[in-house]
């Protein structure tokens, strides 16, 4: 039997390639060999050298500057089937307003927004406090990660958010939701697309999930299953998997939820490469459902596509 | 970069390629490279692009390229994200403004979500779901994610749109149903970036078929009217929809937007975020001369909104 060679395409720079080698390594530990698969580590500077021209790809490059969606263009152009959204999926996840007009086509419920222009300050906070009220919490519109979200409880906590963001061309302000985080992770397997079980997210210290809980130690708690009844969260489940399939995911992806105390859901966002790595939470929502780590990397080269056929 | 750095530097013109617009696409390019070569862009190659435009760009060692190319693969994003992975900078829209424009469904449903009128639309992901069409005919079919009005057709009614889907389905992939708007053909051209968006003189395009297909838009019987014989109403309506689609997509440089006007009923059909660019008879370059800018002037404005 032949074998077929994967690559597992990591980060070039900063955080995120740290990120994705440890993520990297772990597949390379847990899944070297599976149905006859060579795995080996990549970068897009080997792939465009031509170093190394791999049967297929495992995508976690997730490609946090710019717009998202630039290595699978990459690899779609290099017609090299991959695992993972393509283009179209990645940068609508990353904009937090495409992803709702997307949702909401789908008939998902999200808050109400206004987008302002940090530059005119003045006007945006008029408009923040007229239409959404305080407390609201202002994030910029394409951000991968959760650096510069800020909370504004009164007018002069707006004021100052507004100030530290003004190196953003434009940014999102939203209602502050009071509630429970959940983050749901949604896999394609065997031509279904299921919903893993509700992920809890407890976060210490901080009112809201910042980059600092995200990223932090010890600040952000998981809980998996989240403690909820069982009518929340096949509440939450459905709504991941609609709005997974709303904005074109591809194999899997992850939506972070706010859970009103009356049980309302809110969707803050969706993640079309949520981390699969060994401490990361998606693979342990997996694990619950019997999905063990080397069948979840299959699902997700089974499910990527053109990938069939590897 | 700035503009003059970039005069210096070797820099291609990317067209032609695979796709079904690869001819219009060539006679866009032709007359790019003559502007650059016209604006002192003494090193302006042309590159038409095969089956491994990745190895072609690295190959030529360009260090910023112009694209003037239509199609899948070109207009969709994928060309814009590998340009990225490259770190070659290029001229016009991003993925995300290219990925979503490109696919007629998510450009729809973009306008819809900002409160912009769009014909009511179905998508058939397979030729067997027809029976959940919720709507009447006339309608229009044509493929979701394909420029230059390819495959584009009016049909009458639901009894006849089986049979005229299928090879649609079969050439092209997802087809989009829309409601067909009786009425006229607007276009609007938005130049720049967020914070300095211009809007281009609205160019109606008055095609013999009543409805603007590949014929129309590229037969001699089409007739052109820039600025359109339009309300005031109307045209600071066109304006204010188009710069708030082309600002939601985030869309760089130019992109060229679709209307439908029924009345007084202004309806988003589509944006195309690579616009033809033949000198000589695209619709952009009607527009151009209705808004007295010069080719070469505009083929700088685009560089230089690019590189912004």
């Amino acid at each position: 039997m032949i074998m077929s060679v994967i690559g597992v395409l990591v980060g070039n720079e900063g955080k995120e390639a740290e990120l994705s080698r440890k993520t990297a390594a772990y597949i390379l530990a847990q899944c070297q060999g599976m149905d006859g698969h060579e795995f080996i580590i990549i970068t897009a500077a080997n792939l465009i050298a031509k170093k190394i021209r791999p049967d297929a790809v495992v995508n976690i490059h997730y490609g946090l500057l710019g717009d998202g969606g630039s290595a699978p263009g990459l690899l779609d152009l290099m017609r090299i089937p991959h695992t993972g959204s393509d283009g179209l999926a990645s940068s609508i996840c990353r904009n937090k307003v495409l992803t709702k007009y997307f949702g909401r086509a789908a008939g998902i419920d999200f808050p109400d927004h206004v987008i302002v222009d940090p530059m005119v300050s003045n006007c945006s906070r008029d408009q923040i406090i007229s239409k959404i009220g305080l407390p609201a919490i202002l994030k910029p519109i394409d951000s991968a990660s959760s650096i510069d979200v800020f909370l504004a409880r009164d007018t002069q906590e707006l004021g100052s958010a507004l100030e530290s963001m003004r190196s953003y061309s434009s940014i999102i302000a939203e209602p502050f939701l009071k509630g429970r985080e959940i983050t749901v992770g949604v896999l394609e397997k065997d031509g279904e697309t299921l919903a893993l079980p509700v992920i809890g997210l407890n976060i210490k210290n901080q009112p809201y999930q910042n980059f600092q809980a995200k990223y932090g130690e010890g600040e952000m708690e998981f809980v998996i299953p989240a403690e909820l009844d069982d009518a929340t969260s096949s509440k939450a489940q459905a709504i991941a998997v609609k709005l997974h399939k709303a904005v074109n995911c591809i194999g899997y992806s992850r939506t972070d939820m706010v859970v009103s105390p009356e049980g309302e859901m809110n969707v803050l966002e969706i993640n079309a490469f949520p981390g699969i790595g060994p401490y990361s939470e998606f693979p342990k929502a997996a694990a619950l459902l019997g999905i063990i780590y080397p069948e979840l990397i299959s699902c997700l080269m089974k499910s990527g596509k053109k990938m069939y056929d590897i | 970069m700035t503009f003059n750095d970039l005069r210096s530097k070797k820099i291609g013109v990317l067209l032609g390629g695979k796709s079904m617009e690869r001819s219009t696409s060539l006679r866009s390019g032709a007359d790019v490279h003559r502007a650059l070569l016209d604006l002192g862009f003494a090193d302006a190659i042309k590159i038409d692009l095969d089956d491994d435009p990745i190895e072609q760009i690295v190959n030529s060692g360009i260090e910023f390229a112009f694209l003037s190319l239509h199609g899948t693969d070109y207009e969709d994003g994928k060309l814009q994200g590998a340009l990225e992975m490259l770190a070659i900078p290029y001229t016009g829209c991003g993925v995300l403004a290219s990925a979503v424009g490109f696919d007629k469904v998510s450009a729809k449903i973009v306008a819809r979500g900002l409160g912009v009128s769009t014909p009511d639309w179905f998508l058939l992901k397979d030729p067997g779901s027809l029976e959940k069409l919720e709507f009447e005919g006339p309608y229009i079919i044509k493929p979701c994610a394909q420029g230059s009005s390819l495959g584009v057709q009016k049909i009458e009614t639901v009894m006849e749109l089986p049979e005229k889907i299928k090879p649609l389905f079969e050439e092209f992939g997802p087809v989009l149903v829309e409601k067909f708007i009786p009425g006229r053909d607007l276009t609007v051209a938005v130049v720049g970036n967020p914070g300095d968006l211009q809007v281009l003189p609205i160019l109606e395009v008055i095609a013999p078929a009543g409805f603007y297909d590949r014929e129309g838009k590229f037969g001699d019987e089409t007739k052109y009217s820039a600025p359109a014989k339009i309300d005031e109403s109307v045209r600071l309506r066109a304006e204010e929809f188009a710069k708030a689609v082309y600002t939601a997509l985030h869309c760089k440089a130019v992109s060229r937007l679709d209307f439908r006007l029924d009345g007084d009923r202004l309806y988003f059909l589509e944006i195309n975020t690579i616009p033809g660019m033949n000198g000589s008879t695209s619709n952009m370059s009607c527009i151009l001369r209705a808004a007295n800018i010069p080719y070469n002037d505009f083929v700088k404005k685009i560089i230089l909104d690019s590189i912004s």
